[in-house]
């Protein structure tokens, strides 16, 4: 009886654990977007009107394209959920690859609903081959 | 004797009892809390004045002075503007990479709280006039899908502006340390037909904006 008891405390201290952790790690990226996205383009990722972009179109989310523009910005014209958009995003050369990891996993798993976290590795081979 | 109850059903009811009260009283509070009358804000003048002969002390609250702006149609824009109008008022700047974009989502909720109200006006000033010219004003004013005749974007004398600011109550400087170059406060102000201050919310809390947005039939209503 014992045996089970202290079992089933272990099993619950190591679910507990891990969805804490869980948990953290996604205050953390919830942060992180807020700090340094969600002002422009909406704690929901829904942009404002046409004077900011939706995160809501694949095509833009992709991490070889996104981690560019977070650490060089963007402007000019460009096409978003068929929407036209021209404007400056500034450059955030202080977010670090880690962090955009997070960011970019917050952003596809929120408003793409895509599981699959993206990884510093990724971010970092991203950064390497970003286009003028 | 004793009464069996099912734990289950004693929780069930405990549930029940907390979640079903408290939005209730919560409603209710929240009717409450919007007054009949809002108060004046600021700083008052004592001044002087004759009646009946003899000079008596009068309060007057702390008022907008006059000012003269050109908005993003390239209009003039003054107190004259808002006569016999209550306005909101905010200063900002259209590169502001950290509140005034949500500022300007939340104003954009007031503006479309009021879509016939002819006598509210919204007035957004620009804290970069360098930077803010008129066509790109009117460039923000578009993007945002909003008209001159019920919101203004206004730039103009670059004193003029920040010395205006303090009258409103909010705090504007240049840092070029902080992101964007500027610090100012997120406020958003709602002035009377005779240019007093009556309100102050945070442009940067839906729920602050909820009060302005029930305030500002409260105003409307005065004579």
């Amino acid at each position: 009886m014992l045996l089970v008891l202290s079992c089933a405390a272990i099993v619950i201290a190591i679910a507990y654990g891990t969805s804490s952790h869980r948990n953290n790690r996604e205050k953390e990226s919830r942060a992180l977007y807020e700090q340094y996205c969600g002002n422009c383009h909406g704690p929901k990722g829904e942009g404002l009107r046409q004077l900011y972009p939706p995160l809501t179109d694949p095509a833009w989310l992709d991490v070889s394209v996104a981690a560019c523009i977070i650490h060089y910005g963007i402007q000019g014209e460009i096409t978003v959920n068929g929407q036209t958009f021209s404007g400056t995003m500034p450059p955030q050369v202080e977010v670090r690859p880690d962090e955009i990891a997070a960011i970019l996993s917050y952003i596809r798993q929120e408003f793409l609903n895509e599981k699959q976290k993206v990884t510093i590795r990724e971010v970092n081979e991203a950064l390497q081959n970003c286009s003028e | 004797m004793k009464i069996r109850v099912p734990a289950s059903s004693l929780l069930a009811f405990a549930i029940l009892f907390a979640c079903g009260a408290p939005p209730k009283n919560a409603g209710e509070k929240g009717e409450k809390n919007t007054p009949d009358r809002l108060p004046y804000l600021g700083n008052p003048t004592i001044v002087s004045k004759e009646v009946n002969g003899k000079l008596v002390a009068d309060t007057i609250p702390q008022t907008i002075p006059s000012f003269r702006f050109v908005n993003q149609e390239r209009q003039e824009i003054s107190e004259k503007t808002f006569a016999g109008k209550i306005y909101v008022a905010d200063f900002f700047f259209t590169t502001c990479p950290t509140i005034c974009p949500v500022m300007s989502a939340q104003l954009l909720r007031v503006y479309e709280a009021f879509p016939a109200e002819k006598n509210l006006l919204l007035l957004s000033h620009t804290i970069d006039p360098e930077h803010d010219t008129i066509p790109v004003l009117r460039e923000y004013a578009e993007k945002l899908g909003v008209t001159a005749d019920r919101w203004h974007f206004v730039t103009g004398n670059r004193d003029s502006i920040y010395m205006l600011s303090e009258f409103y109550m909010v705090t504007a400087e240049e840092a070029p340390s902080e992101p964007g170059g500027f610090i100012h406060s997120g406020s958003l102000i709602l002035i009377d037909k005779n240019r007093h201050i009556r309100g102050i919310y945070d442009g940067t809390n839906p729920k602050e904006v909820d009060r302005l947005i029930r305030d500002i039939p409260v105003l409307l209503r005065e004579p």
